[in-house]
């Protein structure tokens, strides 16, 4: 039980809840709100209400799905209550009780108030191609495809990670999301120091990564562009087998396959 | 501009076979929107009924692909062939025309705001949420070798054992098939096709939740369109999915999320307040169609139901308790 409340509070309180709470009090409002829309919306409300009760902040099914490994996957229900569907109502019965310009202005204007973020718009990027990713993982992908070696096993920045298997997956990563999951697990600790020197170090070890990679039959290192002085990783047995706007693609040189 | 043709057909035989099986349902003029949503939860079980036993029995992408196609197809055939005979076909496109003819202004309006919404999204815009690498790396790994799964879908390491939630949702493999059948990129499938999909099932989903509370069509085509607005100013993903819709409406649990809680919501009001106990059988429909989507379906849909009959017993309590203290 009190694990379930910490988890809720967790969510709610930590999580940019206000949108919860402020639903919970347009919930209350459309509730006791004497409007015409309101009062016929009471229902789906307290069908929304019962279902907030019952599935969303349950202590039963928390431990349920605590004793099943899975109570990262119950915060995960929270996603399911409708906080823009009981705004939309709230707003849609103020304005037809209300009926003025500046009851509508005042609405709108507190409630874009209310649900403004920071971070909002952010992710939504325009689209750089029909596939819809990064437009440089797919040039950098087509570098590598369009490359004669054989084995298309790479080493990228962590940003690019996230679209390059996506649009081609013949291409393999030495690292993947947050470097959560790894080619050879087995090597764990070397791996996260790839990933230090590639994602996070400003001046990176670039003999380890070159040599490390070589080593392990890995064939290609994708670098920002300025993080590595040019002819530095040549000295490495690499050649550069093309660029983009910020990242240069490396490839072990052939000799060194023996291809 | 070939890719263009592909994801048309797509879009258009899927509509289709939403349309044609929902005209075999159809009972009545005021009751287009709902054969048609009836039409959606019964496809798409179908759908996720045969793809569960072939993705369980390891078949190849293309075979999968090619064998809901065919059952999409032959779905379309077969209602059209049952509807043209009951006459239910006939009544239902007259309906439909009828319905155009006296569309309001105001219902235009909503309906050019979801599509122009729609459109946007389809062709200008994409979401930078790290999640979605999952999904799509499956689904192109699935295109490409033609194996359902082979690979980790972050690293591409080699990997035999295909996760439980894919074996029992296995949405992101028919669109990797159908992606295969039609040979176009998935990533395009799921990124413009599934949103031409979703976004406009969504909004009728929650137009006919609201019809169910409003006989005032201007009032229901308000609430849709500032819930559209909502949609838009949520850009955010995090603790809601609401807030996620406009941004990756291909992805499981935005579709549960979006669609499947109307849905259930729209079908339990039908049984409860209009005494029609055939809904039961869309209620099952919608859980078995949002379990396609995401394995999350399988125990929030229930649930829901579970608290909307909760709702229910509890208001027909109170109202006896209410009775029994006047008497």
């Amino acid at each position: 039980m009190n694990n379930v409340l910490w988890n809720t509070w967790n969510i709610l309180m930590l999580n940019r809840s206000r949108y919860f709470f402020i639903a919970l009090i347009l919930l209350m409002y459309i509730w006791l709100s004497a409007g015409r829309f309101h009062q016929k919306m009471n229902k789906a409300v307290g069908m929304i209400a019962m279902m907030m009760l019952l599935v969303f902040c349950n202590p039963i099914l928390y431990d349920i799905a605590e004793k099943l490994d899975e109570a990262y996957e119950y915060n995960r229900i929270f996603w399911m209550i409708p906080i823009t569907v009981i705004f939309s109502a709230a707003v849609t019965g103020i304005l037809l009780q209300y009926k003025s310009l500046l009851t509508g202005i005042l609405v709108a204007g507190y409630v874009f108030f209310a649900v403004w973020h920071p971070d909002s718009g952010l992710r939504m990027i325009r689209a750089e191609n029909a596939y819809k990713v990064n437009q440089e993982s797919v040039t950098i992908a087509d570098i590598i495809m369009e490359d004669d070696r054989k084995e298309k096993l790479v080493v990228v920045p962590e940003e690019l990670s996230l679209d390059i298997r996506s649009y081609e997956p013949a291409v393999r990563l030495l690292c993947g999301t947050r470097n959560a999951y790894q080619y050879y697990p087995e090597y764990k600790e070397d791996i996260d120091r790839i990933y230090y020197e590639m994602n996070i170090n400003d001046k990176p070890d670039i003999k380890f990564v070159g040599e490390w990679v070589r080593m392990y039959d890995f064939v290609y290192v994708v670098w920002e562009k300025d993080k590595v002085a040019s002819g530095e990783m040549e000295k490495y047995l690499y050649d550069i087998i093309g660029d983009t706007d910020h990242y240069v693609v490396y490839a072990v040189r052939h000799e060194e396959l023996g291809e | 501009m070939y890719n263009l043709y592909k994801l048309l057909l797509f879009i258009v035989c899927f509509c289709m076979a939403v349309i044609m099986t929902g005209s075999c349902f159809y009972a009545g003029k005021r009751e287009i929107l709902l054969s048609v949503l009836k039409g959606l939860t019964v496809v798409i079980s179908v759908i996720y009924l045969t793809s569960v036993i072939l993705v369980n029995r390891n078949m190849s992408t293309a075979f999968l692909g090619a064998a809901e196609s065919m059952i999409v197809l032959g779905m379309v055939l077969a209602a059209l062939i049952y509807a043209y005979r009951k006459k239910s076909l006939q009544a239902f496109f007259r309906a439909c025309f009828q319905r155009i003819k006296e569309t309001r202004v105001i219902e235009a309006a909503a309906l050019a705001a979801v599509l122009l919404a729609t459109g946007y999204l389809m062709f200008f815009y994409h979401q930078g949420y790290y999640q979605d690498t999952y999904a799509m790396s499956i689904a192109a790994d699935a295109y490409q070798s033609n194996q359902l799964y082979a690979a980790n879908p972050y690293t591409g390491a080699p990997e035999d054992t295909m996760p439980w939630k894919l074996r029992l949702s296995p949405y992101i493999l028919v669109i990797a098939g159908i992606a295969r059948v039609l040979s176009i990129h998935p990533l395009i499938l799921f990124h413009i096709g599934m949103v031409a999909l979703v976004i406009p099932c969504v909004y009728l989903a929650w137009y006919a939740v609201a019809s169910e509370f409003t006989e005032d069509v201007k009032e229901r085509c308000l609430f849709l369109i500032i819930l559209l607005i909502f949609n838009g100013i949520f850009v955010d993903y995090d603790l809601n999915a609401n807030k996620g819709l406009l941004l990756a409406a291909w992805q499981g649990k935005i579709i549960v999320a979006n669609a499947g809680l109307p849905l259930i919501l729209f079908f339990t009001i039908r049984v409860y307040e209009k005494k029609e106990a055939k809904y039961w059988f869309y209620i099952l429909c919608t859980i078995v169609a949002s379990t396609f989507f995401s394995v999350t379906g399988i125990v929030l849909c229930p649930l829901l139901l579970m608290s909307l009959m909760a709702y229910y017993g509890l208001s027909c309590w109170m109202h006896k308790w209410k009775r029994k203290q006047k008497e």
